[in-house]
Order: C-alpha cells, then structure tokens, then sequence
C-alpha cells in the first residue's frame, strides 16, 4: 500500500512539475541548467527531512547541489548576524526576526521572482502572498514552514456534557459561544485553557484585511477591531472561571496532581499549537486518560472580510550576496512551500526513520502553505485518523481540516517592523495606571482598553515609521 | 622603638618551579581568554562608538558624538534603569542565600557520613547537566519553584508592597529550587576550603570543652572567609551573567531592534559590566580579610586570638565548675 502511494505521489509530483514549467510566467529568469552550482541552506529543521529534500531537488536539477546549513531556532539570530558580520550569510536562510535583518543589508529583492512565478502569485495563501513586501513595493521574504494554532475541542468532554461538536468550518463567534457554555463545576469540567489566548487570535479572526497581530492591515495597527473586546473577554473569562488556572485551588481539588489542564481530560477546549497533536495528544499517556482531541482551525470572524488565522510561520530569505539568485530562489522555494516540495514531503513523512530505524514523524512536521488539491489530498493521506485508547478511530475528517485553512497570519515580529520594539517597549514596558504593561493594568481593572485604542495604534505606527526609515537607509527607496 | 620589617618571600629555586606549575595551570583560560573574550570585549567598546552596519561585512559609521550610544541609553530606554534596580535587589535577596545554602551543604558534605562520594556527585551533578535549554524546560515545567509554596498565596500576602520589592521577592520564591540547584561550584568550594582546616585544631577546641558551634564560629567560619569572598565574587557574576537575567535579555532585544541595532547594545553591555564591576567591588570591600602588613603584625594578631579564645574557654570552664560545685553543694544540704 505504501508503495502504491509512493508511486503515486512520485507521478503526480512529476505531472505538476512539466504542467508547472509549462505555466511559468514569461518574465521569470531562466534556470542556469549547465553550470555546476551549490546553493547553502541554513534550517533548523529535522536534517533527514531537508536532506531527503535536498537530494529530491537535486534529482530534478542534476547541476544544483544543495549544501545544509543546520542551526536551531534558539541560536538562528546570532548565527546569521555573525555570519553576516564575516560576509558569509547563506544563499538561502531560515530566519525569526525581522528587524535585525531590515536593520542591516541582510536580505535580498526577490521581487523580480515571486512576482514571475505563477504558483506564488496563484497557489499560496492569499495572506502569503504579499508576507514579505517590506515598503509594499518590494518582496524580501517568503513563508518558510507553517505550524498553526489549532483549537483542540475534547471529544470526550462534548460527548460527557452531551454537547455537539461543532463543524470545521466553525467562526469566531461559535468559539466564544462554546467558551462560556461549556464550563461545568459539578462535573470538574472548565472550558477552556490557551497557550496562545483570545488576545492573540482574536484581533486577527475578527479584522477585514488582516496581515498582522492586532489587526495590522499592512499600513495601520487597529486595536479598536477585535483587540478592545479579547482583552477584555480574556481576563474575564479567567475571572469567571471559565478558564482552568494550573495551581489553583478550585484546579486542585478537582486535579490533584495539578497536571497541565491541556492534557487533564477536564478541559473542553484547548488553544494550542499543531505540534501539541504529535507531542501530547497522539501519545498513549493522553489517550489513557481518556482525551479525544478533535483538532480545528482557528475560526474567523463570522462577518470579517478577509480575516486571519493565526500560524506560527517561519520565514526565509536569500542573502544580498547570493552569486545564484534565481537558482537560490527555486531552492528557497522548493524546500518551503513550493508544491513539487510539498509532494515530496508527502512521500517522506511516512517512510523517514532515525539511527534507530524509528519512524521520526507519527504526524507530519508542518502543514503546507499553498492552496492545492493534491498537495491537500496528499497530505491527507498521510496525516493518522486519530484513535481512542483502544484503537478506535474517533476522528478523520483531514480533508475537512485542510479546507477550513484559510488565511494564516504570524507574529508581528515576524512580518511588522518595529513590532518587537513597540510590543516590549510600549505595550509590555510603559506605565499605564501605575501598571507596567497595558495588560497588567486591564487585569488590575486599574484602565478601560477602548480608552487605549486610539493610542496605542499611533504609538504602533510611530514605531513603525522609526522602523521603516531605518529599513530606507539601509536598502534605499524603491524605484 | 622595634623597627618595622616587611615580608618578602624568598626566591627559591622551589617557590620558582611552584609559581612555574601554577602558571602552567592557569595557562590553557588565559589563551581562551586572550583568543575568545578579550578580543570580543575589546572589539564591542569600538562598536559602541560607532554605528554599525552588516552590510558586505561589517560597515562602521562614525557617529555626530561617539558617545551617542551611551547617552541614548539612559534617554530612551526606560526599562533599562527599572530593570537594573530588580537585578540589584534580587542580587541582594539571592546572594545571603545561595553562600548560606552552599555553606551549610558543604559542612554537611564534609562530615562523616555513609555515602558521602555519592551525596558529592548528587549536589555536583546539576552544574553538569543545567544546560541552558535543560534548564528552561525545567522552569516552564514549573520545576523551579518551591512545591509547598502556592504562588497565589505568596501573591496575596505580598500584594501590599510596591511591586519593585514585590517583583524580585516573588521571582526569588518562584526560582528558589533553580537558586538552591545552582550552587554546585559554592558548594565545592566550600568543601575545599573545609578540607584544609587540620583536624587537630577541633581536637584541641574540644578538649578545652568548645562546642561544635563554638568550633564552628571560631574555626570553621575564620578559614573559609576567603572562599565566601570568592563565592560570592563567583555567584554575582553568574546571576548577573545568567542566560535568565533581564538585563541580559534587554540587551538582546535591542541589539536586535531595528532602530536601536548592535552598536547600541555594545554601549548598554558595557555600562551594565561598568556597574556590576562597581557591584563587584564593593563586594570584595565588604567581605575582604584585611591581610596584616607586617608578617610581625601577622604573628601578634593570631597570638591574640589565640588568646582570647584560650581566655574566653578557661572562663567558660571555671563558670561550669562553680555550676556544677553549687549543683553537688545543694544535693548535699
């Protein structure tokens, strides 16, 4: 069976890219195919997989070797700075700050190439398309690896308060809804717990255009839109009690062993990450206790137009001194979200092992970033049915789950410049109210958020424009 | 009047090979230290005065005043002063602890106890595997707090203070575990210093009746004074050098800030190392042994210790004699 889909996969991978060379834009440079070229390639992610990758990519352009550059997330940022700091930056990088690459001529103009390129202009993530178009005019990055949030509703719970579970193209508004009605004290039950809260997904569910954290349309913050009623909704639930507080004394005497109310089986939602699927909730220790976590897309807002579902996306950029750039950018493209990439992804995920001979992935590293059937049905067909404790399959609806992704959109320090700043200096560091952090004083009660609107998007904005002259001194003013 | 004389050691042929062997020693940290850090240190007080731009390599760009940096620091970044004034009170808070802790563990490692090699490595072993993402998943995993201790209870008693006394006690009970755990080197110190008092002294504290805790404050507490000096040298700069200080992380964030950028970093590391040097002085002014100057002086002074202590022994003796002679005079009436 998994030959037969292999085989299939390598087909249709083959099909896609003559249809896809054929559909090539005019404008495109063309691909050096005789020359002996090695492009680097600094990831952090799993080296079997950017290897398999790789040696895939070189298959199809037998004269570009991909050399691997391997780094970790944690050290990514120094790395790079260090090796720019030798002139030695990679053709092509995985990167997780934007401002120290704007602030100094780190990343290359692939303007010339995403806007010739028909699958980027056609195929990716509305919200993707334009990620990396610094002043608007000009692309100095793409979207590297994709790891949304996902809302785990417990089966188990909804089945135990007799509830439906919602559809996969759910809303906001149903999020919400399920968030002040699932919670039940005389059956231990809470409704929800976060890793990333309302205050996080929210302004991006609930705001028309949405590009960035707290409703960045790619020129304006606006916290007036989906910010103001999260943040109030947030500390409000938690003093409702609709959110399980770890360490409590109401959490305690329901869970004693105080276990992370994610994997307690006494939570009815779960805001998290994708990873947690693979880490937690696809392992036996959380299927004995009970859990059937069905996973969902963060919803949109019901009437937004054009809203965001909050992703953890990693970004990658080619280096100004790149001597390649266009054979770079193929590779850049092929490794991250190109579908000829993708299709290949889909073949290793199941079949690569560690030294060990164990399987490394139960569930795929990351999720893709085009809009594309067969990239879709693809993966859906690897991606596990999940299975209660005794092997019971309890949900399989991948297909579902892939359609509802929409629009995903990552950290502000990822794709604002000037957001880092602003989010430590202004919105965690000022005073509000004798409160360090406007969230400190919004918990205290000590200010009311829509007094705040108004000024928090212009102080964003200010530290945008320092940002962004920054960023015209250092690569100049578009053409 | 005695003509003063000065100490001076003699050259000998031996003191040379020792000094020779101790240099050799200390050879292989002062090449990494020439090759890896003084350079490094040297090269960021240049970028400080300068702009720097990575850009080909590295590009400097003079500044209108090569102060700028330094001066900005204190203008614009208002978390900078907040940030420093809760590392020096959770210096102040952490410091008493940690040389407390590693004392009394190394008293208890020094004792005769079964095991002991083993309770060795079990306090050693921590510096060795507290590896910095060891240790973040450790404290996220909430490891590093005190178990017994609910943090919202800790929260509702302290809520009165203001919240720079508030925040660096509430950082200190919710990282005491981590604190305790990070004493290994303390601890080893300590033991070593323990290990060089000759036993012969406490004999000889015993048979003039001193207690273990006269023992302790007249022999023990004397000797190691200067390891507690050097521990606590030792623990201001790890906490203040620590993967989880704010300061350091405030550094990061701005050198990685666009409008703000690496040269300016340079400027805010080097006056943070400019106040813990200050820090560290007055550490070393406080908890110094004031070395005699005269090896005569030297000689008088442990005379008249010795002294003391004989004369606040025999005193005690004599005060026990007459308790026990009024004891066995009212028996006998």
């Amino acid at each position: 069976m998994r030959k037969i889909l292999s085989l299939i996969l390598t087909l249709a991978m083959a099909l896609s890219i003559c249809s896809f060379a054929a559909a090539e834009t005019a404008g495109m440079p063309e691909l050096n195919t005789t020359d002996e070229i090695t492009i680097t390639f600094m990831t952090w992610d799993d080296f079997e997989l950017t290897q398999a990758l790789a040696d895939a990519f070189h298959e199809l352009h037998p004269n570009i070797t991909v050399e691997i550059i391997q780094t970790t997330t944690a050290d990514c940022t120094g790395t790079l700075i260090n090796l720019a700091a030798e002139n030695n930056l990679p053709d092509v990088y995985f990167w997780l700050d934007l401002d120290p690459l704007l602030a100094n001529k780190m990343m290359l103009d692939i303007t010339p190439y995403i806007e010739n390129d028909e699958e980027a202009q056609t195929k990716l993530y509305p919200s993707l398309r334009r990620v990396g178009y610094v002043d608007g005019k000009r692309c100095y990055f793409m979207a590297g690896e994709n790891l949304p949030a996902i809302i785990y509703l417990d089966q188990a719970v909804f089945e135990k308060l007799n509830r439906e579970m919602p559809a996969q193209d759910w809303h906001w508004e149903d999020l919400l809804n399920l968030i002040e009605t699932m919670t039940d004290a005389s059956q231990g039950i809470w409704s929800y717990n976060y890793f990333m809260g309302p205050v996080t997904l929210g302004p991006i569910a609930l705001t028309d255009n949405v590009t960035g954290e707290f409703g960045w349309d790619g020129e304006d913050y606006h916290f007036e839109s989906g910010w103001v009623e999260m943040v109030e909704k947030q500390f409000e639930y938690a003093r409702l009690g609709y959110q399980a507080i770890q360490g409590s004394d109401a959490y305690l005497a329901v869970v004693p062993d105080d276990l992370w109310p994610g994997e307690s089986g006494h939570i009815a939602i779960q805001m998290d990450a994708y990873w947690t699927l693979n880490n937690i909730y696809t392992q036996p220790a959380a299927l004995e206790r009970g859990l059937k976590m069905v996973p969902y897309n963060s919803p949109i807002g019901e009437d937004t137009e054009n809203g965001g579902q909050f992703s953890w996306l990693d970004m990658v950029s080619l280096s100004p001194t790149c001597e390649h750039p266009r054979e770079a950018y193929e590779v850049a493209k092929f490794m991250t979200w190109g579908k000829d990439g993708w299709l290949v992804r889909a073949q290793q995920y199941p079949i690569l092992t560690n030294e060990a001979g164990n399987p490394i992935y139960r569930v795929p590293g990351s999720l893709p970033m085009i809009q594309d059937e067969e990239v879709n049905a693809a993966m859906a067909a690897i991606m596990p049915a999940l299975t209660d404790a005794n092997g019971n399959v309890y949900w399989d609806d991948w297909a579902g789950f892939f359609a509802a992704i929409e629009n995903p959109v990552t950290f502000g320090g990822r794709t604002i410049p000037g957001f880092n700043t602003f989010i430590t200096d202004y919105y965690h560091g000022s005073d509000y109210a004798g409160n360090t952090g406007i969230e400190a004083a919004i918990s205290a009660g000590a200010i009311d958020p829509y007094d705040y609107t108004d000024t928090l998007n212009t102080a964003g904005r200010q530290y945008y424009d320092d940002a962004m002259a920054v960023f015209y001194s250092v690569y100049g003013t578009a053409e | 009047m005695a003509k003063k004389t000065t100490y001076r050691p003699k050259l000998t042929k031996r003191r040379l090979k020792e000094w020779g062997w101790g240099y050799l020693f200390i050879l292989p940290w002062v090449v990494g230290v020439s090759i890896f850090f003084l350079y490094a240190m040297v090269q960021s007080l240049q970028f400080s005065f300068y702009n720097l731009l990575l850009s080909g390599g590295i590009q400097l760009q003079p500044l209108a005043n090569p102060f700028d940096n330094f001066a900005s620091v204190f203008v614009k970044e208002i978390n900078f002063p907040v940030t420093l004034a809760n590392f020096a009170i959770g210096l102040v808070l952490q410091l008493p602890i940690i040389i407390a802790f590693s004392l009394i563990i190394a008293l208890l490692l020094n004792s005769k106890i079964r095991a002991r090699s083993f309770f060795r490595m079990i306090f050693f072993l921590p510096v060795i595997i507290a590896t910095g993402p060891v240790m973040s998943q450790l404290t996220a995993q909430g490891v590093a707090s005190v178990p017994m201790v609910s943090q919202n209870t800790l929260l509702t008693v302290l809520s009165g203070l203001p919240e720079f006394i508030y925040e660096p006690i509430n950082n200190l009970f919710s990282q005491l575990i981590l604190i305790l755990w990070n004493s290994g080197i303390q601890i080893l110190i300590f033991l070593a210093g323990l290990q060089k008092v000759p036993s012969t002294l406490y004999e000889a504290a015993k048979i003039d009746g001193a207690s273990g805790w006269e023992s302790f404050w007249k022999i023990t507490l004397p000797t190691v004074r200067p390891m507690i000096l050097l521990n606590s040298i030792y623990t201001i700069v790890t906490l203040a050098t620590g993967g989880t200080n704010e300061i350091i992380e405030l550094i990061y964030s701005v050198t990685y800030a666009a409008t703000k950028g690496y040269s300016y970093g340079a400027a805010m590391s080097w006056i943070y190392t400019l106040i813990v040097g200050v820090i560290l002085l007055i550490a070393f002014l406080l908890l110094r042994e004031k070395e005699p100057k005269h090896q005569d002086e030297a000689v008088y002074r442990r005379d008249v210790e010795a002294a003391k202590t004989l004369a606040k022994l025999q005193a005690k003796n004599a005060r026990h004699r007459r308790q026990r002679q009024r004891r066995e005079g009212r028996a006998a009436k």
